[in-house]
């Protein structure tokens, strides 16, 4: 269920030159490591069909790889065109260096 | 208060409205656009727009967005003139016909289809695509169509044929270059994209022309420079756009395949201004003046214009990008690799240079490599090949790195 906590990564698995993926309740979600911490939203644009993991992280903010739209990977909002819907974000938590997520409400 | 008048209501006038407010502007921003739709995007309508069933229009901004600023917009409304040295125009919306004085005046009045003279004949069965109304009425024939002939194999035209084959129609290019897309791609590019179509079923004839066209029997029948028929049920006409310069030449503008402007978008005209695709700019990247048609261009362009308009004097340095998407792989260019004399491949991304400096690059499925590339152009990076080489290297470190002396 979505308002429980999910592994999805090791911490050692997630680097913080490019996202990593992992799956919450059949959703693809995108893990971000930056200056070690570390934040998940959905890993699908909301603009045209890409995986943002494919994209470019600078800083706190994900460039789609499609079209450059751009977003906030601390709350998932949009942050530069073309996109205009904001994505899904996730809570994040270590235990045990495993990273876990849990859905925002 | 000063007014500000802006002709066009596409992505460079709307983002110039926008930019106007973000500034402070507090007098009047009045946006006049020809079409009778609220202000939409142009990137689906060659490819979404014409493979979903009921796509649904993007505005470039809400009602409401523009509304919150006092930006005005009247929409179906025709500049008939322009009096310079009066500062004002005359405008006929609906059965009106006014008198608008402006304190500065941008004109964002993008461009238009090349007209194929060649295909008259041919009547209705002939479709151009530029607006809304032909993008709805290519996708209505597209879903009857059997026989589809493309002439012209440019971005636009390429993206027709994607669209088209998707829909299960028979597909056929017809490009007089020697290469597809050849204005905007390099040639190693052009070539990809070639067997991409190829594989995709798509026919494309390149390096012959188009000699005659007539109707039979209610059917194209397409004659080409080498004497050979092709018979389609429908023709689009894709050969590149000329810019609607025609107000501007008229009030004095100096043009020359668009209105010529300084690197903070002035004409030769005090107090007009020209952004988007209808303004042939100078920039760092190019000798000569070049026209850019590309969605974030026109957007940022036009914005560059509206600060320009309040006095800011910083020029216009943005690196050209554009991005197309073609049988599901997605092509993104940044900077002009027309101008390079040599690349250097790095996976799915191939960087062009001239002499040493680095000035363009283009990606295949490969997005993430073009901020970091674009910087790089920006900077003006130059060094060694090797560098640029060693795809253990993330482009984006590179483009962290001081640039090499």
């Amino acid at each position: 269920m979505s308002d429980e906590w999910t592994p999805v990564a090791a911490t050692g698995d997630v680097s913080e030159d490019q996202p990593s993926v992992g799956n919450v309740d059949g959703a693809e979600i995108a893990i971000y490591k930056v200056d070690g911490d570390y934040f998940a939203t959905s890993n699908i644009c909301t603009h045209g069909l890409a995986r943002l993991s494919d994209g470019y992280l600078d800083g706190f903010l994900i460039e789609c790889p499609l079209h450059q739209g751009l977003f906030d990977i601390r709350n998932g909002k949009c942050a530069g065109d073309p996109v205009d819907v904001d994505l899904a974000s996730y809570d994040v938590r270590v235990v045990n260096d495993t990273v876990e997520v849990r859905l925002r409400a | 208060m000063t007014a500000m008048l802006i002709i066009g209501a596409g992505e460079a006038g709307i983002a110039a409205a926008g930019a106007l407010r973000e500034a402070g502007h507090v007098g009047r921003v009045l946006v006049v656009g020809e079409e009778p739709h609220h202000p939409y995007a142009r990137p689906p309508l060659s490819k979404a727009v014409l493979t979903e069933d009921a796509c649904p229009v993007e505005h470039i901004r809400s009602a409401e967005w523009l509304e919150e600023r006092g930006i005005e917009l009247w929409l179906g409304a025709c500049v008939e003139s322009v009096d310079a040295a009066a500062h004002s125009a005359e405008i006929v919306r609906g059965a009106e016909r006014c008198v608008v004085p402006y304190d500065k005046l941008l004109i964002a009045t993008g461009a238009a289809p090349r007209h194929l003279p060649s295909l008259d004949p041919l009547g209705g069965l002939v479709t151009y695509l530029r607006n809304w109304e032909e993008a709805i009425a290519l996708r209505s024939r597209l879903a009857r169509a059997q026989s589809v002939v493309i002439v012209g194999g440019g971005v636009i035209g390429l993206e027709v044929a994607s669209s088209a084959i998707k829909l299960g129609c028979t597909v056929t290019v017809i490009e007089p270059a020697p290469r597809l897309m050849a204005r905007a791609l390099a040639a190693g590019t052009s070539e990809m994209l070639l067997d991409l179509h190829r594989t995709a079923g798509v026919y494309v004839r390149l390096g012959v022309g188009l000699a005659s066209a007539k109707l039979v029997d209610g059917y194209a029948e397409l004659t080409l420079d080498d004497g050979d028929r092709i018979d389609a049920d429908l023709v689009v006409a894709a050969i590149g756009v000329v810019p609607n310069d025609l107000l501007a030449s008229r009030l004095g503008c100096a043009v020359d395949q668009g209105i010529l402007v300084d690197a903070n978008c002035a004409t030769s005209v005090a107090d007009v201004f020209a952004a988007g695709d209808v303004a042939r700019l100078v920039h760092p990247l190019a000798d000569e003046p070049i026209r850019v048609e590309a969605w974030q261009h026109a957007r940022r362009h036009g914005a560059h214009a509206a600060r320009a308009m309040l006095g800011d004097t910083s020029p216009y340095a943005e690196i050209p990008w554009f991005w197309t998407d073609q049988h599901g792989v997605n092509i993104q260019v940044a900077g002009l690799p027309g101008l390079a004399d040599s690349h250097v491949e790095r996976g799915a991304t191939t960087l062009h240079l001239q002499g040493d400096r680095l000035i363009a690059a283009t990606t295949i499925d490969n997005g993430r490599d073009i901020r970091p590339a674009t910087k790089m152009i920006a900077a003006g990076w130059s060094g060694p090949v090797a560098a640029l080489t060693d795809p253990s290297i993330p482009l984006a470190r590179l483009a962290q790195a001081p640039i090499p002396a």
